[in-house]
């Protein structure tokens, strides 16, 4: 999984940097491999925030390309996963605002081939995955964004919360508080889920 | 430890962010309380669940296409202006990031050039267009708000006044409304600076309502100085003929005010329009950029000519005042204008022609380019030159005829139209022609469209009072026909071939072909009909051919009856000469349309009175009986309009016996003299005269039974009169006495208090002339009245057919002949009857159309201290609807009361409703609303979906 390639804190590491230096020398191809590199993750994590998987890919393309356009102004003391994922929120957040609230639109509908099929689970198994999925994403779409966001950049991400604290611009102390209160939101709504899911 | 930080801590934990004491106190207390681990279970239990989701994942194409468009979008980021990318530095060096804090950037700057790719795939370049947009509305302001000094340029506004200083005396130079021109420049210029990531929107907005307050103000400047009008008007007089047609003939003060553009309006309007124009360029700029990325050279472009119209809408009021009074320096404005608008002209040409009833020239037409659907052009229907004399009048049309009060100093003028033509009190549903007459100020200036009732179930067009001033506008009644000519055939002069076959006058001609000839989009001029000289044969049997084959040579000057003439015809309000000149010019129009239908490159879109008071008229006068009964009062045309009154009407005979027309000065020495105010005081006498006879024609049709039973009949009425009187005594006593509210008391009580709205109303109406916040206070008292008149008007004729159905059971009660059973079903009919909830007695009708007047003079007076909504533009005084739906406009009031059915109905959702295929209660009255507004004449027929329009033939709008 993406995941699995967590990110650090700290200062961009040599590839990235080396790959930035490349594309502010016109290397266009060098800024295709940062976005390669990061890609996915940026678009899970955005898939989850936004709910939209339409959403998520306009949101990491536009984010991207304002990453490409200002990337002269990124300063390398922190990580460009930390510098776009900062963007892509910001992006995501400007366009939630104009949006009027939605619950996800992906939950209700195959994945269309974006998840790999896995032909070691039954039918029934598949069809129950995919019904969790779904109530996960609606209980994560029925949280405020704040919280989401900070839930998805801590357990999908697996962001520490200094990192978090960087990308969303908050206080460590307001992370843990914030992802606390998010995590007994999210609990709050899959709860009647589990409950319902024994009954059943 | 209290729990809060306790779970906090525990989540912390969790995510193996805790220091080790607090990690040592987390342990310690997992131990000790089993719900703490219960919670860290479900915490890790969240995790598995949020870790479970199935990974996603983008294409490898996707990193190339991010890297195209990252390209793309560097490549049009270095057209921009340097500033954007150091102060994007800046904002960057900062800390922070903000997507919309650079779109204001680059904004706020407006240097960007253009991208010609779009991406719809990237959001960002949506603000890059915004740009464009905003470069576009930034143009069009500062291009609309060019110093008249600099040769070439749009000039508006306050500098434009002439050597008569028109402008001075009008709004055109208002201090006040420059500065609100400016702060409206100043604020599309603020949205366009702080736009920021919303800017589409924020203009989108902006436009809206920078429009709605330009209509506003537009409106409630011409309210507010519509004293104006009369000051310009003396201006006009002291003019010599040969300045125009707004100061020839004897018509100079009418059509001064008429074609009130002419003069003190026309600057006044220039900037207005300006002003709403740059709300347009700026809303079309920014809100067309929001919708559909486009280039911004384009949207700039498109934003000039979206304020093109609202220019040249306003050129018929410059071209009038070029022609009256502004002088050069509005002409110059004017022709820069003209100019401007010529400069972006379409393939096809756009026109509104109309048709406005001028008694002293009986009719004039104007062609006046609408080009565009803009709101501003909207008001300048009222524009329509060739306001006139007095046409004719009568107490029933006088009293239906308000004229509205934000119009009433300046749009006074209309003399009451209505029965005085009609004329015979024996055939309804012959169709007389109602009058024409009120005011027409430029816009938003009351429409003085009264409610003449047209005769016989025709239709009346006008009423309005008669002016003591001769400056006022009376013209009112006209139609309006939208047309458009392919190029070549505008360039083949089709029109000006019409003109001649038609034979309009010359004066008109040379009109429209000097503005031809100057590549004027936007024209101007009156036509006249000379008197005619009657013939034994018109006066006995007058019909459209009749009239359009005795049509004499136009004449170049309005031409009208002098009072003697009015006086040896017997119809001092109008004479016959004028009257078939009316009728003749009428069927010259009608001729030139039909013309211009049949005409390759032509092609007509559809026909539209201006004013809901047209409607209303037809609701409450002719409406409910063409609906119930068609085809029984329809006239088929304007030669059977006039021919069945006149024939039979013993006052038109007379009158049709008489003069041959005055000469052209007759007219301006009798206004000089004071002259129409004799024959206003005589048109309204032959009115109250008119009146009483119509009045008397409106009671139901003397019966063929014998004398006996018309006896009894009376008998009755007496006794029940007899009865009520004694009722009422009886009530009147308990009432005073305090009895408790037992419903005849009521009835008593609303019997009384009928009369007190319409005192309320009259008294406070002149208070709610002066505006302000007093004004509204008092206009929401009229609305108070008003509601409860009606009320009471309903009570009172539920009332009254309770008491009929009561004497008539009395009666059967007393009738020895009725068996049992027969008087059973006598009284379950009558309970049948009594139950019928749309019964609405010819009075009440009467009353209720009285109180429906009143009530759109609230809603013109709400109008004066509220803004219309968005959408809804309110223009020519009367409120209306403007909707843009293609080939069609529907041009009809929100609402409309139809009394045949005794409840409101919104025409226009159900005309939307109709045109966008869905299904309506009643599609025939949808149409019929529809026909209503299409069509002056009184052809008003309950029309089929197929059926076609009567003047022209073409298809009804939906």
């Amino acid at each position: 999984m993406v995941r699995q390639t967590r990110p650090t804190g700290g200062a961009v590491v040599a590839d990235d940097a080396q790959l930035i230096d490349d594309t502010l020398q016109g290397d266009g191809s060098a800024f295709g491999q940062l976005v390669l590199k990061y890609q996915d993750r940026l678009y899970n994590t955005l898939a989850s925030l936004t709910g939209s998987r339409d959403d998520a890919e306009d949101v990491a393309q536009e984010a991207f390309v304002q990453a490409f356009l200002k990337l002269s102004t990124f300063r390398k003391d922190s990580a460009f996963y930390t510098w776009i994922y900062r963007i892509a929120f910001n992006v995501a957040m400007t366009r939630q605002r104009r949006k009027r609230p939605q619950l996800s639109i992906d939950g209700g509908r195959d994945p269309n081939g974006a998840d790999p099929p896995d032909n070691s689970e039954s039918p029934v198994d598949r069809l129950q995955r995919e019904e969790r999925a779904r109530q996960v994403h609606a209980a994560l779409a029925a949280i405020s964004e704040e919280h989401r966001a900070i839930l998805v950049l801590r357990e999908m991400e697996g962001c520490c919360y200094e990192t978090i604290a960087e990308i969303l611009e908050l206080p460590v102390g307001t992370v843990r508080s914030r992802l606390h209160r998010a995590r007994m939101q999210l609990r709050d709504h899959l709860v009647p889920i589990h409950q319902s899911d024994d009954a059943g | 430890m209290n729990d809060k930080l306790s779970e906090e801590l525990i989540g912390a934990y969790l995510d193996g962010e805790v220091t080790p004491d607090e990690q040592a106190l987390v342990e310690r207390e997992l131990g000790d309380n089993p719900e703490r681990s219960r919670l860290l279970e479900e915490l890790r239990g969240i995790r598995a669940e949020l870790q479970s989701l199935p990974a996603l994942s983008l294409p490898a194409s996707f990193a190339d296409r991010v890297v195209a468009q990252a390209l793309k979008a560097r490549a049009a980021a270095s057209e921009l202006a340097p500033q954007s990318q150091n102060e994007d530095q800046e904002a960057n060096s900062s800390g922070s990031y903000s997507t919309s804090s650079t779109s204001l950037t680059v904004i706020g700057k407006g240097a960007m050039t253009p991208p010609r790719q779009s991406t719809p795939r990237l959001p960002a370049w949506r603000y890059v267009y915004l740009v464009g947009g905003a470069l576009a509305a930034s143009l069009a302001l500062l291009l609309l708000y060019s110093p008249p000094s600099q040769p070439g340029k749009v000039a508006v506004g306050p500098e434009r006044a002439g050597p008569k200083g028109t402008g001075s005396d009008g709004v055109g130079d208002s201090p006040q409304l420059q500065t609100r021109a400016r702060v409206a420049q100043n604020r599309s210029l603020d949205v366009v600076q702080d736009g920021a990531g919303d800017s589409a929107e924020a203009l989108a907005e902006q436009g809206d309502r920078s429009a709605d307050r330009a209509l506003f103000r537009r409106e409630s400047m011409f309210d507010r100085k519509s004293d104006a009008g009369s000051i310009l008007a003396d201006q006009m007089e002291s003019l010599p003929p040969s300045l125009g047609s707004a100061a020839s003939g004897s018509t100079a003060a009418g059509d001064t005010a008429a074609g009130d553009t002419a003069a003190g309006a026309g600057g006044a309007t220039t900037e207005r329009e300006t002003v709403l124009s740059e709300s347009l360029a700026g809303r079309q700029a920014g809100a067309g950029r929001a919708i559909s990325p486009a280039p911004p050279g384009e949207g700039r472009e498109e934003g000039l000519e979206r304020a093109v119209p609202s220019i040249a809408a306003a050129a018929p009021g410059l071209a009038a005042g070029k022609a009256g009074v502004a002088g050069e320096g509005a002409a110059a404005s004017m022709q820069a204008s003209i100019e401007s608008a010529a400069s972006s002209q379409p393939a096809d040409y756009y026109f509104r022609l109309t048709e406005a009833p001028s008694p002293a020239g009986p009719l004039g037409f104007a062609t006046i380019d609408d080009a565009g659907d803009s709101p501003a052009a909207g008001g300048l229907e009222s524009a329509a030159p060739g306001g006139g004399a007095a046409t004719a009048g009568g107490s029933a049309a006088e009293r239906f005829a308000k004229p509205l009060a934000n119009g009433e100093d300046a749009g006074r003028g209309g003399l009451p139209g209505g029965e005085a033509f009609a004329g015979d009190q024996g055939v309804p549903g012959a169709g007389g022609l109602g009058g024409f007459g009120g005011a027409a100020p430029l816009a938003g200036g009351g429409m003085g469209f009264g409610g003449g009732r047209g005769f016989g179930g025709s239709m009346g067009i006008g009423g309005g009072e008669a002016s003591d001033s001769a400056s006022a506008p009376e013209s009112t009644g006209y139609r309006t026909v939208y047309f458009t000519i392919d190029r070549q055939a505008f360039e083949q002069g089709v029109v000006e071939k019409l003109l001649v076959q038609n034979g309009i006058s010359q004066q008109s001609q040379h009109n429209f072909s000097s503005a031809l000839a100057a590549e004027q989009r936007s024209f101007s001029f009156s036509d006249a009909v000379a008197p005619l000289s009657v013939t034994p044969e018109l006066e006995s049997a007058p019909s459209a051919e009749g009239l359009e084959a005795a049509t004499p040579q136009p004449a170049a000057q309005p031409q009208a009856a002098s009072p003697q003439a009015d006086a040896e015809a017997g119809a001092p309000g109008v004479s016959a000469p004028q009257l078939f000149a009316l009728f003749a010019s009428r069927a010259k129009v009608d001729a030139v349309l039909a013309d211009l239908e049949n005409s390759p490159g032509v092609r007509l879109e559809y026909q539209a009175a201006p004013s809901s008071r047209d409607k209303l008229m037809l609701d409450t006068a002719a409406s409910s009986r063409y609906v119930e009964s068609p085809g029984s009062g329809a006239s088929p045309g304007i030669g059977a309009s006039v021919e069945a009154p006149i024939a039979s009407a013993p006052q038109q005979q007379r009158g049709l016996g008489a003069s041959s027309g005055p000469a052209p000065s007759q007219l301006a020495d009798e206004r000089a003299d004071g002259q129409l105010l004799e024959r206003k005081q005589s048109v309204e006498e032959l009115g109250a005269q008119s009146g009483a006879a119509i009045a008397a024609a409106d009671r139901p049709p003397a019966s063929n039974a014998p004398q006996a039973e018309s006896a009894r009949e009376q008998d009755k009425e007496q006794s029940l009169e007899q009865r009520h009187a004694e009722k009422d005594q009886r009530l009147g006593a308990a009432l005073d006495a305090g009895a408790s509210t037992a419903a005849p008391a009521r009835t008593l009580a609303q019997r009384r208090a009928r009369t007190q709205p319409d005192k309320q109303s009259r008294a406070a109406r002149p208070a709610v002339e002066s505006g302000g916040k007093k004004a509204t206070a008092r206009s929401d008292a009229i609305d108070k009245a008003t509601a409860r008149s009606e009320a009471i008007d309903k009570a009172t004729a539920r009332s009254e057919t309770i008491d009929k159905a009561t004497a008539r059971s009395d009666a059967i009660d007393d009738a020895d002949k009725l068996s049992p059973e027969q008087k059973s079903q006598e009284k379950a009919s009558i309970a049948r009857s009594d139950a019928r909830s749309d019964f609405v007695p010819a009075d009440a009708i009467r009353a209720k159309s009285e109180s429906d007047e009143a009530a759109e003079e609230n809603v013109e007076l709400k109008k004066q201290v509220q803004p219309p909504p968005v959408g809804q533009r309110s223009a020519g005084g009367a409120r209306r609807l403007v909707e843009n739906r293609g080939e069609l406009r529907i041009q009809t009031a929100p609402q409309t009361k139809d009394l045949s059915k005794g409840r409101q109905v919104d025409a226009l959702g159900e005309a939307d409703r109709l045109q966008s295929g869905q299904s309506v209660a009643d599609p025939e009255r949808v149409l019929l609303y529809v026909r209503v507004v299409d069509s002056q004449d009184a052809v008003i027929e309950p029309a089929s979906p197929a059926a076609s329009s009567p003047a022209t033939g073409q298809s009804p709008p939906p």
